[in-house]
């Protein structure tokens, strides 16, 4: 009996015991030694099908595996001709600026011997121009006129007007394999969308690797292309590309530790310093390069009772109303006063925040001389709410309005400021800015709402004060805060000026500069320059900080060279050994 | 019996209508929508945006919305003459507005009317067809979605599900059989510590010992990273298994084994149990044939709803250990508020779970004689 109850004491435990340490572990990097692992922090790629991607993570798989139709140089982060992985060998500019004659290289051919020409360049086109496919392409549509192709390699295009952002208008054009895709899709554009064709491409390439294959909620598997002509040695050194999905920081970092992961394109934050150090002590490869987004705190000037569009049919400007508390500039200028950089960046960043003044990093080439973020300086700040009618009378630490500008009298210096719940570092940046602004006599408060709620109040116009981060263009493009400051950008629920911001001097500034003749860039910057000094002066967004993303990768990748205008521009020579 | 599983079926027809509507309108209550949660993106011109809207029907008002996913919109808008555009409709409008670059309907300068075009035919069949539409984020059926991610959910859903209640159960009869004992008590604590301890918190603290430190388990996923164009058989990769499967079963071993001890401890005071040990029985025989045998009457009742469990995966387990599974999954598509994706899981748990309780109700009538549906 005894023996009968210590079995059936002992049975599960010993099962316990088999399930942890029964089966013998794998090993944990890869066999072959030559596959490139790389995470993808998201959900999986949507398509495979240049023409209708529209999320990063398809992006960055078709970026691998399609030729760019003009390419961005990864040392000097400009468009230039004849870069690598890139078809267009050279241009000409018309006289009147409006036409442009693309000159294409011969040599690229797709995985099934094809020559890549410009009707590969036209049937991307024609798809896009027919307005019929869900290509987040407007603004080719807008843009180009007309486009012909004159030969085999060589391709006009004509646009709507002259000026300075043609090139980038270009930016989304990538040529697809025209004898398959019209076999895939015939001219049914708008039933692109659910061919199955997207997620199951035959012919790819003309870049570093061609597509393999897709298993959803794992993985995207390329592997090395054979004909790649631009290869940094002769030809493809890793064997494949492995896009892994993975849906935890943590975990990401662990399995990048366990050397299950060939490298990181962004350490998180909290992982930063550590692998700083364990990298200067030859643990790993470190690489730091500018972050390509800014946090920001959008302030709606306009009354978020009443929002409008900027302007109506006839282009005119709508009256927008007055926020009450933030629709002062004086306001607004007192919070970038009371602003302490430096304890926001010991609190939230972890050190690593880069403080910003206007819609501008300080490594762009329009970043003009003089810009300065605001001076942390609380008695400025007291001063200007003090001019603008906002002091505290009944000694409760709460200023009131007292002759403010529209809000009405006695009503407390009070905004609600918003960011996207489940991101700390926002969570942390918004608690302190929140002590930082009622010290000032504020009253606060912060909520932390989820992503998809926050977009659609931020479109909506209905908010005080909404916080979050915006992507910036590589290359640089100054002209992207059009879309954010112009009144035309103010439509209700759609637009991105929602804060609706009109400055007369701004809008003919950023106009002006899009047509500098010859484009000439110290004219061009000398514009934008004053844009941006406006921008800080009038403070529609407290721009609070951009950063340096710390790139990281297994010693065991020779010739592993990131550079600030591509951390995979020589993905092809990457020389994965088994650790 | 037969006669009752048909009555209960066809109850399970307005709970099935039921579960739809409660889930679309709580969908369709949610703050923010799919265009903003898919195009938060400064290329995108208020146009595109708008028209997107148009696309994705969520324009329209909500019992059309409803409607268009429950029958479909092949009879709402249809193409009599073959010409590839509608030209009849019901319920919605056969021809929609033309926006301008704001995303606003352009109108007529002349007569002050709003211009439109003719819109294409309807082509959903709608969720009572078998078309459970399209996925906003992925373009692609939102069963497709599913059903790709179904095999990993029931890989790990059926480990920790065996795991769980093996050990559950033997547990809780083991601490029964030693009640106001060590093991009793043990098993208790330990029935609490591991209630309290969240998911993910386990689970994180399982990869830092097994997987960082001591490197005995692989971290996360489903099998080894390789070019291969799929993952080994099940056998040759049962050590990425073990991680999540303990996750997933502890809560199970916990609940499982408080129930069953519960359950014994309720069927050894009973008088059979006496009369059996007053027949001279062994003590073996008396808990295992005559105790445990009735103490599992009960908890037929939690086995047949986790088959819900078993079908609908788990969000965080799977979410930490890179799982490719349907929990995983529906929480990216409700923070992506793609509804069609959302909607299948809701409605293919809701099936699983009214079939998971019809089962509970069977399985009481074939294990307990006392029980008679007829």
């Amino acid at each position: 009996m005894k023996r009968t109850r210590r079995l059936l004491i002992l049975c599960p435990l010993l099962a316990f015991a088999l399930l942890l340490f029964g089966v013998p572990a794998l090993a944990q990097d890869m066999g072959s030694g030559g596959a490139i692992i790389e995470p993808n922090f998201g959900d999986d790629p949507t398509t495979f099908n240049p023409i209708i991607s529209n999320d990063g993570t398809s992006n960055d798989v078709i970026a691998r595996m399609y030729p760019d139709f003009v390419g961005v140089d990864s040392a000097t982060v400009q468009y230039a001709p004849g870069v690598k992985g890139a078809l267009v060998s050279d241009w000409d500019i018309s006289e009147d600026g409006m036409t442009y004659t693309f000159h294409l290289r011969d040599d690229m051919v797709w995985s099934d011997g094809m020559p890549i020409t410009a009707m590969d360049v036209a049937w991307f086109m024609d798809a896009v121009l027919s307005g019929e496919t869900s290509s987040p392409r407007q603004e080719l549509i807008d843009r180009v006129e007309s486009y012909e192709v004159i030969d085999d390699h060589t391709l006009s295009i004509t646009f709507d007007e002259a000026n300075c952002t043609l090139i980038s208008t270009l930016a989304p054009v990538t040529p697809v394999p025209a004898h398959i895709f019209e076999e895939a899709y015939g001219d049914d554009y708008a039933g692109m969308d659910e061919n199955e064709y997207n997620l199951n491409p035959t012919v790819t390439g003309g870049e570093a690797f061609v597509f393999a294959n897709f298993r959803p909620g794992e993985q995207t598997t390329l592997l090395a292309n054979a004909d790649f002509t631009d290869a940094e040695q002769g030809a493809v050194i890793p064997e494949g590309w492995v896009y892994k999905v993975v849906t935890d920081q943590v975990v990401q970092m662990e399995q990048f530790f366990a050397g299950e992961l060939t490298w990181v394109d962004s350490v998180p934050q909290a992982n930063r310093a550590d692998v700083k150090e364990r990298g200067a002590a030859g643990e790993f490869q470190t690489y730091e390069t500018p972050a390509g987004t800014i946090r920001f705190l959008s302030l709606n000037t306009a009354d978020p009772t009443n929002p409008q569009d900027g302007l109506d049919e006839d282009g005119n400007p709508i009256d927008q109303g007055h926020h009450p508390i933030l629709g002062d500039v004086r306001v607004r200028q007192a919070l970038n006063y009371g602003m302490s950089f430096a304890e926001v960046n010991d609190g939230a960043f972890f050190g690593t925040g880069i403080p910003v003044a206007s819609h501008v990093r300080p490594t762009d080439w329009s970043f003009p001389a003089g810009l300065e973020p605001y001076p942390f300086d609380p008695d400025k700040a007291m001063q200007l709410l003090d001019e603008a009618g906002f002091t505290d009378s009944d000694g409760d630490g709460v200023r009131e309005c007292n002759g403010c500008q529209y809000a009405e009298e006695g009503a407390p210096l009070a905004f609600t400021a918003k960011t996207n719940a489940g991101n700390t570092s926002q969570e942390a940046l918004y608690t302190i800015l929140q002590d930082q602004w009622n010290e000032l006599g504020f009253d606060v408060t912060v909520e932390f709402v989820e992503f998809g709620t926050l977009v659609s109040e931020f479109t909506a116009q209905t908010y005080d004060a909404i916080g979050v981060f915006w992507g910036l263009a590589t290359p640089a493009d100054p002209n992207g805060i059009a879309s954010i400051f112009l009144p035309e950008a103010d439509v209700v629920g759609a637009g991105y000026n929602t804060q609706s911001f009109n400055n007369p001097r701004l809008n003919e500034l950023i106009a002006d500069a899009r047509v500098v003749p010859g484009c000439d860039v110290d004219v061009r910057k000398e514009m934008y320059g004053e844009a941006y000094q406006i921008l800080r002066d009038e403070s529609p967004w407290i721009w609070i900080s951009t950063g340096d993303v710390l790139l990281a990768a297994q010693t065991t990748v020779e010739n592993w060279a990131p550079r600030p205008g591509g951390s995979r521009w020589n993905i092809d020579a990457w020389m994965v050994s088994e650790q | 019996m037969t006669k009752y599983i048909i009555r209960r079926l066809l109850q399970a027809i307005p709970i099935f209508f039921g579960i739809t509507i409660l889930s679309y309108l709580l969908m369709a209550a949610a703050p923010g929508g799919p265009v903003e949660a898919l195009a938060f993106n400064n290329r995108l011109k208020p146009r595109e945006k708008e028209e997107l809207k148009y696309k994705l029907g969520i324009n329209d008002p909500l019992p059309v919305q409803y409607l268009r996913w429950l029958l479909g919109d092949d009879w709402m808008r249809w193409d009599s003459d073959g010409d590839g555009v509608a030209d009849g409709s019901v319920l919605i409008d056969y021809r929609g507005p033309v926006l301008n670059d704001k995303g606003k309907p352009k109108v007529d300068q002349d007569t002050g009317e709003m211009v439109t075009a003719p819109l294409p035919p309807g082509d959903r069949y709608g969720i009572l067809r078998g078309d459970f539409g399209v996925s906003f984020y992925f373009k692609r059926p939102a069963q497709d979605v599913l059903f790709e991610r179904l095999p990993a959910t029931l890989e790990l859903s059926l480990a920790s599900f065996i795991v769980g209640t093996t050990l559950g159960l033997a547990v809780g009869i083991l601490a029964a059989v030693y009640h106001r004992r060590a093991f009793d008590e043990v098993s208790r604590i330990g029935a609490v510590i591991i209630n309290s301890v969240p998911n993910f918190g386990l689970g994180l603290l399982l990869i830092l010992v097994f997987g960082s430190t001591l490197q005995v388990l692989p971290l996360a996923g489903r099998c080894k990273t390789t070019l291969d164009p799929a993952c080994p058989p099940l056998p040759q990769r049962l050590e990425y298994l073990i991680m999540p499967t303990i996750v997933l079963a502890a809560g199970g071993v916990a609940g499982y084994s408080r129930f069953m001890r519960a359950s014994m401890l309720d069927v050894v005071s009973q008088d059979y149990i006496r009369t059996a040990r007053s027949k001279g029985l062994r003590e073996r025989r008396v808990w295992l044939r005559h105790g445990m045998r009735n103490a599992f009457i009960p908890i037929a009742t939690f086995l047949g709803p986790s088959i819900t469990f078993l079908l609908s995966g788990a969000a965080i387990t799977e979410s930490v250990f890179s799982w490719p599974g349907v929990g995983r999954q529906v929480v990216n598509s409700v923070t992506q508020r793609d509804f069609p994706v959302v909607m299948i899981v809701v409605i293919y748990a809701g099936v699983a779970n009214i079939l998971g309780y019809l089962l509970s109700d069977i399985m009481y009538g074939l294990i307990d004689p006392r029980i008679r549906y007829d």
